[in-house]
């Protein structure tokens, strides 16, 4: 038997050579769970064994993201959220929702290779995203936990606010991965941060 | 540019949203039961309001619902939104 094809994040070597962790840091985080979820949000009892099961409430509130252990349930819609958690837990946790859905109209779908999270930091972040976003992501009405699906540079986006460095997450189809990186490090160059250049697309972590 | 204000998300400019036409267009119960002149003027026909329109937007880049805003046409002004729910 032949052995299992590796897995490829779509930039995996953007971490390479970073500047002083300080001044800014612009890095994948592959592979992790994204779990899509859809459900009538009028549905009390879903609703509660969804928490239950997560440990935490599902975000009624837009823009808004709830967390419990290894977790983050990320509002997207008044009927839909988006699951992110750890690595390789896609298949465990699609089949726990789909065990505490039982009787209830719901949609849960592992999305997790479809897309990925880049993660930037630095004092300088809001101005790098500010460059290519028109949403204001200043904490003091886009705090740690708020989320916002928008453009960023053209491109379709998740950004979720992580802490006050300030930290972002900004979630990007796979396909468009190479092309928001390439665009954050052309953004952050104007700030004098320099990061790599020569990410390597399709190289293998795993 | 249009500030448009999704009922979900909030205001957002107006490359996130995708135009749907006029509001307030029901669908015939039994489309078999009309006439093609009938039927046309349901799929094509549109009043192109000077003023005040209620319209459809779709948030495209973001929540992805479909919702009415009230504008004016002449003006751009943006006179309220709201979700197909608030407006039964
Ligand atoms: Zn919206």
């Amino acid at each position: 038997m032949s052995s299992p094809t590796p897995r490829r994040s779509p930039f995996g070597a953007i971490e390479s050579a970073q500047p002083p962790p300080h001044e800014g840091q612009l890095f994948e985080r592959p592979f992790l769970t994204h779990v899509n979820l859809r459900l009538d949000s009028a549905d009390s009892e879903a609703l509660a064994a969804i928490q239950q099961m997560l440990g935490v409430q599902l975000p009624l509130t837009p823009n808004t993201t709830a967390a419990s252990q290894g977790l983050l349930a990320i509002w997207l819609g008044p009927d839909e959220w988006l699951l992110l958690a750890a690595q390789d837990y896609s298949e465990a946790l699609a089949s726990d929702l789909q065990a505490a859905l039982t009787g209830h109209v719901a949609s849960i779908v592992d999305i997790s290779s479809g897309q990925t999270v880049i993660r930037l930091s630095g004092p300088s972040a809001l101005d790098v995203l500010a460059r290519g976003c028109a949403l204001d992501l200043h904490p003091s009405v886009f705090p740690p936990g708020a989320c916002a699906q928008t453009m960023l540079a053209r491109a379709q986006t998740l950004l979720i606010a992580v802490d006050l460095t300030p930290t972002f997450d900004i979630i990007v189809r796979r396909s468009f991965a190479p092309y928001v990186a390439a665009w954050l490090k052309d953004s952050a160059r104007q700030f004098g941060l320099h990061f790599p250049t020569t990410a390597t697309p399709g190289t293998t972590l795993a | 540019m249009l500030l448009i204000p999704c009922p979900w998300c909030g205001p957002r400019e107006d490359d996130e949203f995708t135009f749907g036409g006029e509001a307030d267009i029901p669908r015939p119960a039994d489309p078999a039961a009309l006439t093609d002149e009938q039927w046309a003027d349901y799929l094509f026909m549109r009043d192109n309001r000077r003023g005040h329109h209620r319209e459809q937007w779709y948030h495209t880049a973001g929540c992805r619902r479909w919702f009415i805003v009230e504008r004016d046409t002449v003006t751009n002004e943006i006179l309220g939104a709201s979700t197909y729910g608030d407006s039964q």
